[in-house]
């Protein structure tokens, strides 16, 4: 164990050191999904537990990867991003659980987010409310591909994170106990056309997306719509899609550093014209 | 024609099947000229206050332009109105200076999402929304700028209510106390550049379920520090390739039954 730790949470309460966590961090808000994450690798051993947060590391195809639960809500998520971040991370990715909010929704499907309402208010302590929570475009390409490879019923769309479960999805509390402030904002979010709840998205987002480091996130459906009751039948198959979208990630990573481009595209489609119209594409 | 408000179909001028799927939204009316003479034929479906509304083909495929004027107000009357016409994918195309020091002049300015101190798309919803661009019309006009050799960069950028936190001297060098604060904010954040419709459409299109994005190029020649229109054609031929890109991904997800084409 090295030195102090400058703060409580400093390096995971000091457990940590520089080196210790990979590029590439996957991010489950509860402890126990960690054997779960950790069962995909070759190899991995626990480095840090801390408050809610179990770090395991450890390698996929022989490429390090790191994983640690963020606990339920915007003030945890945000310690362990920044804790993360600051040992060195470069990739996030959120799994989740949720419940779908749009019609065409069935329990066990897939929600990969490319934003989300930022209703965390952590992350108005990073930066003005109207900037956008918005997810990395190549770790979102990654997890749609992984999710067709895995063969997944899934969805692409803005999430909603609230700042607390019950009263900030507008659900009744304890003893009937309601805010009327927050009597709307269900079917405000779903007017919207934002496909399901979480905790801690907006959060990962917008810290990400001011660091400059990469975040993208998958959500299970785990609320049956048909029963009303919690049903995590999908939890398996969404911690294999985050697999796969990591070890794609890896691979467009090494493609992208050995032709040094930014990021990894579709090719150029040939002009669809080709046969009857020479002038096509870029005149 | 008779309608039920005054902007309605722009003024009664259009009905459905004047709008093609594929739209090319821009400030100007100049610029939709300059983007239909690109194209194979087109002809003008309405002239409506600052809309000016031209369908067509490129390359065979139906393709429709129409101008926005400066502002939430009319842009997000622009969208509502193409949105009612059948638009499915909207592109904007714009001329900017950065707020940023590391553009060149002429580079492309493809934004990820956009700050939302527009003001009209809080009358739509929450603050706490996101103004994002769709990830399909982002990757294509990545896509786009790539193959035809543009410097580009991604990120977000600022739509503002007013040109204000983006120059510094107002008339007679009037400087609102709030500019340079709001200057120095969009700065931590990182925020490349400012826009006026930007935001107001990203809202409109994710909760419509459409698909949008935003092009913008950067004409400030920074080291004459004076504007520059000479490279303005960059925008408007990447935003037309950017839609031959998506053309093509969505006819061969049509044959293949694909949800998407992947990188």
């Amino acid at each position: 164990m090295s030195k102090l730790p400058e703060y409580i949470h400093d390096r995971m309460g000091g457990q940590l050191d520089k080196g210790q966590v990979a590029d590439y961090v996957i991010v489950p808000g509860s402890q126990n999904r960690i054997a779960m994450i950790v069962s995909h690798w070759e190899e991995s051993r626990m480095l840090a537990h801390h408050y809610e947060f179990l770090v395991h590391s450890g390698t996929l195809d022989g490429q390090p990867i790191t994983t640690c639960s963020t606990g339920i809500g915007g003030r945890s998520t945000s310690i362990a991003i920044d804790e993360m971040a600051s040992l060195g991370a470069k990739t996030f990715i959120r799994i989740g659980v949720t419940g779908g909010i749009q019609p065409d929704m069935a329990v066990g499907d897939l929600v990969i987010a490319s934003g989300a309402v930022r209703m965390d208010k952590t992350s108005e302590h990073y930066v003005f409310l109207e900037y956008p929570a918005v997810a990395d475009i190549e770790v979102t390409w990654a997890l749609i591909a992984a999710a067709e490879t895995q063969g997944c019923n899934y969805h692409v769309g803005i999430g909603a994170t609230a700042s607390s479960f019950y009263a900030g999805q507008g659900i009744t509390c304890f003893d009937g106990y309601r805010n009327s402030k927050m009597n709307s904002v269900a079917s405000d979010i779903q007017a919207a056309n934002v496909y399901d709840w979480d905790s801690e998205t907006a959060t990962i987002f917008t810290l990400c997306s001011l660091y400059g480091l990469r975040a993208g996130r998958i959500n299970v459906i785990v609320d049956d719509p048909d029963t009303g009751l919690y049903n995590p039948i999908g939890e398996e198959k969404a911690v294999k899609v985050v697999t796969e979208a990591v070890r794609l990630l890896m691979k467009w990573d090494k493609i992208n550093l050995e032709t040094n481009q930014d990021v990894m595209l579709p090719e150029y489609p040939r002009p669809i014209h080709d046969d009857n119209n020479e002038s096509g594409g870029d005149k | 024609m008779a309608r039920d408000y005054v902007h309605r179909n722009f003024g009664g001028q259009c009905q459905p099947g004047d709008i093609a799927p594929y739209v090319i939204v821009t400030g100007s009316k100049n610029r939709v000229r300059e983007l239909a003479s690109r194209w194979d034929q087109y002809r003008e479906v309405a002239d409506h206050y600052e809309y000016l509304v031209c369908t067509g083909t490129i390359s065979g495929d139906p393709i429709s332009a129409c101008s926005t004027g400066i502002g939430g107000m009319s842009v997000s009357i622009a969208i509502e109105e193409l949105a009612h016409l059948g638009a499915t994918t909207l592109l904007r195309i714009g001329v900017t200076s950065p707020l940023e020091d590391e553009f060149d002049y002429g580079d492309l300015i493809l934004a990820k999402g956009a700050v939302r101190w527009d003001g009209t798309s809080h009358d739509y919803v929450m603050p706490e929304y996101p103004a994002i661009a769709h990830f399909e019309v982002l990757m294509a006009s990545m896509v786009a700028a790539k193959a035809l050799n543009y410097p580009y960069k991604t990120g977000i950028i600022a739509d503002m209510a007013s040109l204000g936190p983006t120059t510094y001297d107002g008339y007679r060098s009037y400087l609102a106390k709030n500019t340079e604060k709001m200057q120095r904010t969009l700065h931590e954040a990182g925020v490349l550049n400012g826009t006026g419709e930007a935001a107001t459409m990203f809202v409109q299109a994710s909760i419509y379920g459409l698909r949008s994005g935003v092009i913008n190029v950067n004409l400030l020649d920074s080291k004459n520090k004076s504007w520059n229109p000479k490279e303005d054609d960059r925008v408007v031929i990447c935003g037309l390739e950017t839609i031959s890109v998506l053309q093509h991904w969505d006819k061969s997800k049509s044959i293949s039954g694909a949800k998407y084409v992947l990188p």
